[in-house]
C-alpha cells in the first residue's frame, strides 16, 4: 500500500476481512483493529519527509495461539519502542493533543518486536489468542 | 463519520456522532466541532454509542474541542460509550480528563452541577 493516509481505510478493510475469515474472537479483532490502525497511521505522518509516495508492506499470520502483525516500510529509521509514553496529566489544562497512538498500541497488544535491516523498518506486533492471556496491562514500557 | 446535534431542554447541546472515529472520521467533523466549540460556552455531551471505534486522532479531537471549550468557560462530558471505546479512554486516561458516564441521562445531570475540581 502507498504512504498516503487516505489508505487508511483501505487498511482496516483488509485486516477486517482477516479476522472475519480466520474467527478471530472479536475483542481480540478490536484491539488488532486499533493497533494495526495506529502503527500505520504513525508510519504514514512521521516516517518520510520527501512528501513522496511510498511503499507500506503489511502481513498477518496466525500460528501456534499467536496472531503477528507485520509492518514493513522503507521510511526513516525509527524504534516505536524508544517512544516515551506522554506524561499523565492532572487536568485538563495540561494535558498534551497528541502523542497517544503508540501509547494505546502498547496497551493493546501482548508484544513488540522491531528491527531495522536493508533500510527498511521491520515492526511486528503479537496478540496472544488463549483467552484471559491478555490483562489489558501495560506489558512494555518505554525506557 | 457522521454529525448530528440536538439542543436538549435544559440548554445542553447533545453532540451525535455515528461512525469510526479514525483519521478519516475525524476529519469529517472537525470543523463543525470546532465551529460549536470556539466560539460560545457551552455544555457539551458528545453521545458516542454509535461510535464503534476510536483510534488516537478521535482522542486528539476530543481533547481539542474540550480545551477550547473549556477556555470559553463551557464542559464537555462523553456518554454511552461501547465497551472497547470505553477502554480505550481509559487506557488514554482521557476518562480524568473528560467525564465519561454511562449514559446521556447521567452525563447531563453531571453537566448541571456546578463545576468542581477532579
Amino acid at each position: 500500500m502507498s504512504s498516503n493516509l487516505s489508505e487508511l481505510a483501505r487498511v482496516a478493510d483488509w485486516v477486517n476481512a482477516w479476522t472475519q475469515r480466520h474467527r478471530v474472537p472479536a475483542r481480540l479483532a478490536e484491539r488488532l483493529d486499533l493497533c494495526s490502525t495506529e502503527v500505520v497511521t504513525n508510519i504514514m505522518m512521521y516516517g518520510y519527509t520527501d512528501g513522496g509516495l511510498h511503499q507500506i508492506a503489511l502481513r498477518l499470520e496466525q500460528q501456534d495461539g499467536r496472531l503477528a502483525f507485520e509492518v514493513q516500510d522503507d521510511g526513516l529509521a525509527f524504534d516505536p519502542r524508544q517512544v516515551a509514553e506522554p506524561q499523565p496529566a492532572t487536568s485538563l489544562d495540561e494535558a498534551t493533543i497528541g502523542g497517544r497512538g503508540l501509547q494505546l498500541v502498547r496497551r493493546f497488544s501482548d508484544e513488540w518486536h522491531y528491527l531495522r535491516a536493508d533500510g527498511r523498518n521491520n515492526f511486528t506486533l503479537i496478540f496472544h489468542l488463549v483467552p484471559g492471556r491478555h490483562s489489558g496491562h501495560d506489558t512494555r514500557r518505554a525506557r | 463519520m457522521e454529525w448530528t446535534t440536538e439542543l436538549l431542554p435544559d440548554g445542553i447541546e447533545r453532540v451525535i456522532l455515528t461512525g469510526r472515529m479514525d483519521s478519516a472520521g475525524t476529519e469529517q467533523i472537525d470543523p463543525r466541532f470546532a465551529a460549536l466549540t470556539e466560539t460560545r460556552p457551552a455544555l457539551i455531551v458528545v453521545d458516542l454509542a454509535q461510535v464503534p471505534f476510536l483510534a488516537s486522532m478521535g482522542i486528539r479531537t476530543l481533547l481539542t474541542n474540550a480545551k477550547a471549550l473549556a477556555l470559553h468557560g463551557g464542559r464537555m462530558a462523553l456518554a454511552g460509550p461501547q465497551p472497547m471505546v470505553g477502554t480505550v479512554l481509559k487506557h488514554a486516561g482521557i476518562d480524568g480528563l473528560i467525564p465519561v458516564y454511562g449514559d446521556v441521562d447521567s452525563a447531563c445531570a453531571a453537566l448541571r452541577r456546578p463545576a468542581s475540581r477532579l
